[in-house]
């Protein structure tokens, strides 16, 4: 696909702009469902409850060492851009009158309320019984039923139930809890997933209940795989890393910071040319993949010296001229002037309140290269109306 | 349905959820995320053809994870990760370089809604299957490409592999310690979401196609798979370092009795941080500690004689954020995963592999339906040939022949694989590395769990 985009190339598009949806509630996952929704075009509707000052994220905010008490609002404003505003008292009957105005208004209704925060809104029977073709979604921790259904969450506690943390960490050590959100985004793709669904075939079912704690349990890859199909408890670090993808492989230091190494399937003798010593190639190391298995710091020996004399920029070029598909290691702040990303206009604006520039944040992952031309806006949800 | 499969959903009486039945995907994709796309699809009830040829196999599936750790020399069928990327796809071999395959691929084309592929965009140009010549075919087609860095710009061509998405996304930084080292994972997370996303994109597409009968084009680049999943991780980057306020919970990870007993506790103020102590016995609890990360000793030490499970859900009752760290066995024996029905049985029709877990691909709950089925086992090569060829494409008998005596179709591997056998894991290594434990009671258990024998009803011999 040389040459001109048919299309727009941005991270947003307006294929789904016949669609009005509802976000009730202030969970994470649902904020995302609703976000996808709108870099699609949909109208995103966010109702907020009246009574308690809003969602939670108007006073909290994400910190490089987690959520903290302020105004900032940055992750409010990223997760709600673009999406209009309306706040009611559930307990009112007024609140009720403009909640089921709301409701009636949309194709999609997304919330994040547990099965008793439903009951306490009037909501449980309203929710999965909605007239006509309306599709409901309701994105929670854990579900709307089963045993967790009203256990408290964190994305911390998600991915430690759903098994990704146990796959963090270093060997022989304890696992470790990444400090941005996560799970949440996983809960809000299925949420997503579910609306498309729901909108696409009515007829099969239009109600679904994702429990973010169950999208991370189902999708994991190999770690039930190795109990059922090995007989093995699938853990972190190196120790799982080297005997399980071989060896050389993984992030090595280089002069300006660290490449990911990685063979998938090259033959050993490629890095024998990377490194520039083809006669490595008759090496013991090279010759017996079990042997360098064996003895993996003997045969990063032979190699590491080329790389502690090359950038990554180089490394990483050459790799890939000779079809070994090597990554760069990007900071989060370096993939802001990734040229690939830019190309690909790949992040989306975002206005954060008391921020004199705009941030930006990863759009879409992909693209449609068929009939479209417009943008969305993205515009920052106001106080609510 | 096949008449070889037996699947605990046909004995419920509500619907099976297959919203996408009736759509027909022709499936170029390999490897994990490409797979995942289709495996998403087939799951949803898609007619999925997933085509590799005798001498271009998903090497990367068929190769990984011996099922039980033993060599056959039916190896390609045989792994735990084919197993699982595969499950309810039928499988056919063309082989594409040749005349006669490409004639095959455009008439599969001809009958199928959704083209998928996670090749770099040279492989497909090469093949001459550019997207303005298969449009030109078949307007209405969906056409998906997933390839490691999008179809255009200076990385379009460059060979991509999980781990080198991830990092490529910012993960291995930001999932690091706050300091200098990047770090990786053990679980491919960039390939895994961008396989969830670009399901949806196609979802997208569908609704397109019906509303205008216009086809689409969808370029879906792998590492903003991971990049999206990591949005918290950019913006964070964006922002001034110093904020004030206070935390609005704090995060320990204690060890508790066992190996690989792990709980973590988000505790909000002091009053939560005493529930914790007061859970663990801690007649009188020390104050919240400045950092989360080196909590007192007397609770490291109460929490090291403590139940994770029974701590975690005495906390739960109380309001208090609380897991054990599970692993992949505790998923598959969790009661709100079993309620849930997040994992079920599929049994493969070879005896020496049998009934295995395996999670839905979408493992949402429907209201009305069962949720989706593990209908179909994942498939010998070849296995679909003669029933693809002859009932969709409406091929004889004898133009079928000739497909397998030109070579364009195979029963199975070309000799260029030889007799190798997918290499077992060296898990001792693995084990005393500190990678894995053993758990070798592991089919005893599962068949307690799912009510009936999983594993193998016989044991391979070695080397058949």
């Amino acid at each position: 696909m040389d040459g001109p985009v048919a299309g727009e190339a941005r991270g947003q598009n307006t294929r789904l702009s016949d669609i009005v949806a509802v976000e009730l509630g202030e969970g994470l996952a649902a904020a995302y469902c609703g976000r996808w929704l709108r870099l699609h075009g949909a109208t995103v509707i966010k109702v907020e409850d009246a009574t308690t000052g809003g969602d939670r994220l108007r006073r909290e905010d994400l910190t490089p060492d987690g959520w903290r008490r302020t105004e900032r609002r940055s992750m409010f404003a990223a997760l709600h851009a673009g999406k209009e505003s309306v706040s009611l008292d559930y307990s009112s009957d007024e609140g009720q009158s403009e909640l089921h105005d709301q409701l009636f208004r949309a194709d999609v209704v997304i919330s994040s309320f547990t099965r008793d925060e439903l009951l306490e809104r009037g909501l449980s029977e309203v929710l999965f019984d909605l007239p006509g073709d309306r599709v409901a979604v309701s994105c929670t921790p854990f579900g709307l039923d089963g045993p967790y259904a009203d256990y408290q969450a964190t994305d911390e506690v998600l991915l430690a139930y759903g098994g990704s943390m146990s796959t963090l960490g270093q060997s022989k050590g304890p696992p470790r809890h990444v400090r941005v959100p996560m799970a949440d985004f996983v809960g809000g793709v299925f949420g997503f997933q579910s609306a498309l669904l729901g909108l696409l075939n009515p007829a099969a079912g239009r109600c679904f209940d994702v429990s973010v704690a169950d999208c991370l349990a189902a999708n994991l890859e190999r770690v039930t795989m190795f109990y059922s199909h090995l007989g093995l408890i699938h853990l972190r670090g190196h120790g799982m890393h080297r005997h399980f993808a071989g060896h050389p492989g993984g992030l090595y230091p280089c002069k300006d910071g660290y490449v990911m190494v990685a063979m998938a399937g090259s033959p050993i003798q490629m890095m024998a040319l990377l490194v520039e010593q083809p006669e490595l190639e008759e090496h013991p190391l090279f010759q017996d993949r079990l042997e360098r298995h064996r003895r993996p710091d003997e045969f990063d020996e032979l190699i590491l010296p080329w790389f502690l004399e090359h950038e990554a920029g180089e490394i990483v070029t050459k790799a890939h001229e000779l079809r070994m598909p090597f990554g760069y290691v990007l900071r989060p702040s370096e993939l802001l002037t990734d040229a690939q990303l830019a190309h690909r206009q790949s992040l989306v604006e975002v206005a954060v309140p008391g921020l004199a520039e705009p941030v930006r944040m990863p759009g879409l992952p992909y693209r449609y290269r068929e009939f479209d031309a417009e943008g969305v806006a993205l515009d920052p949800l106001e106080t609510p109306g | 349905m096949t008449d070889e499969t037996v699947t605990d959903e046909t004995m419920s009486e509500e619907p099976i959820y297959q919203p996408l039945a009736g759509v027909r995907v022709l499936d170029l994709t390999g490897q994990y995320a490409g797979s995942q796309i289709t495996r998403i699809l087939a799951d949803l009830g898609a007619e999925v053809n997933k085509v590799e040829a005798a001498r271009h196999m998903d090497m990367v599936s068929r190769g990984l994870v011996p099922t039980d750790n033993r060599p056959t020399n039916h190896w390609w069928t045989r792994t735990a990760y084919w197993a699982e990327r595969n499950i309810n796809k039928r499988g056919i071999t063309v082989d594409l370089t040749t005349d006669e395959g490409k004639e095959v691929f455009y008439d599969l084309l001809d009958v199928s809604d959704i083209l998928a592929e996670n090749y770099t965009p040279r492989v497909m140009r090469h093949f001459g299957f550019e997207y303005e010549t298969l449009k030109a075919r078949k307007p209405g087609l969906i056409h998906i490409s997933l390839s490691g860095y999008g179809q255009e710009g200076p990385l379009a061509n460059a060979p991509a592999n999980a781990f080198g998405m991830l990092a490529a996304a910012g993960l291995a930084y930001a999932m690091g310690e706050p300091g200098p080292a990047p770090y990786l994972p053990t679980t491919s997370l960039a390939d895994m979401y961008a396989g969830i996303s670009a399901a949806t994109s196609i979802l997208v597409a569908l609704r397109r196609v019906r509303l205008t009968g216009e086809g689409e084009r969808i370029d879906m680049a792998g590492r903003e798979g991971g990049m999206a999943m990591g949005s918290g991780f950019v913006l964070g980057s964006q922002l001034p370092p110093d904020q004030p306020g206070e935390r609005v919970y704090s995060t320990v990870i204690l060890g508790c009795a066992g190996d690989e007993e792990w709980l973590v506790v988000c505790y909000r103020d002091a009053e939560e941080w005493a529930q914790l102590c007061g859970v663990l016995g801690i007649e009188d609890p020390p104050d919240p500690p400045a950092d989360p990360d080196d909590p007192p000793e007397e609770v490291v030490r109460a929490a090291a004689a403590a139940d994770r499970h029974a701590v975690a859900a005495a906390l739960q009752a109380a309001g208090v954020a609380a897991a054990p760290v599970q692993t992949g066995r505790d998923i598959l024996l969790d009661p709100h995963f079993e309620e849930r029905d997040v994992y079920a049985l599929c049994r493969h029709t070879d005896p020496e592999i049998g009934a295995r877990p395996f999670g839905r691909a979408f493992p949402v709950r429907v209201l009305g339906a069962r949720g989706t089925e593990l209908r179909d086992p994942p498939r010998d090569l070849g296995r679909d040939n003669r029933e693809v060829f002859r009932e969709v494409l409406g091929y004889s008998d004898e133009r079928i022949d000739a497909l397998y005596e030109a070579g364009v179709a195979a029963d199975g591997p070309s000799t260029r694989f030889g007799r190798a056998w997918a290499t077992p894991l060296d898990t001792e290594a693995m084990i005393h590395d500190g990678g894995a434990l053993p758990a070798p009671d592991y089919l005893d258990v599962l068949s307690e769990r799912f009510g009936e024998r999983v594993g193998p009803l016989r044991w391979p011999e070695e080397g058949s």
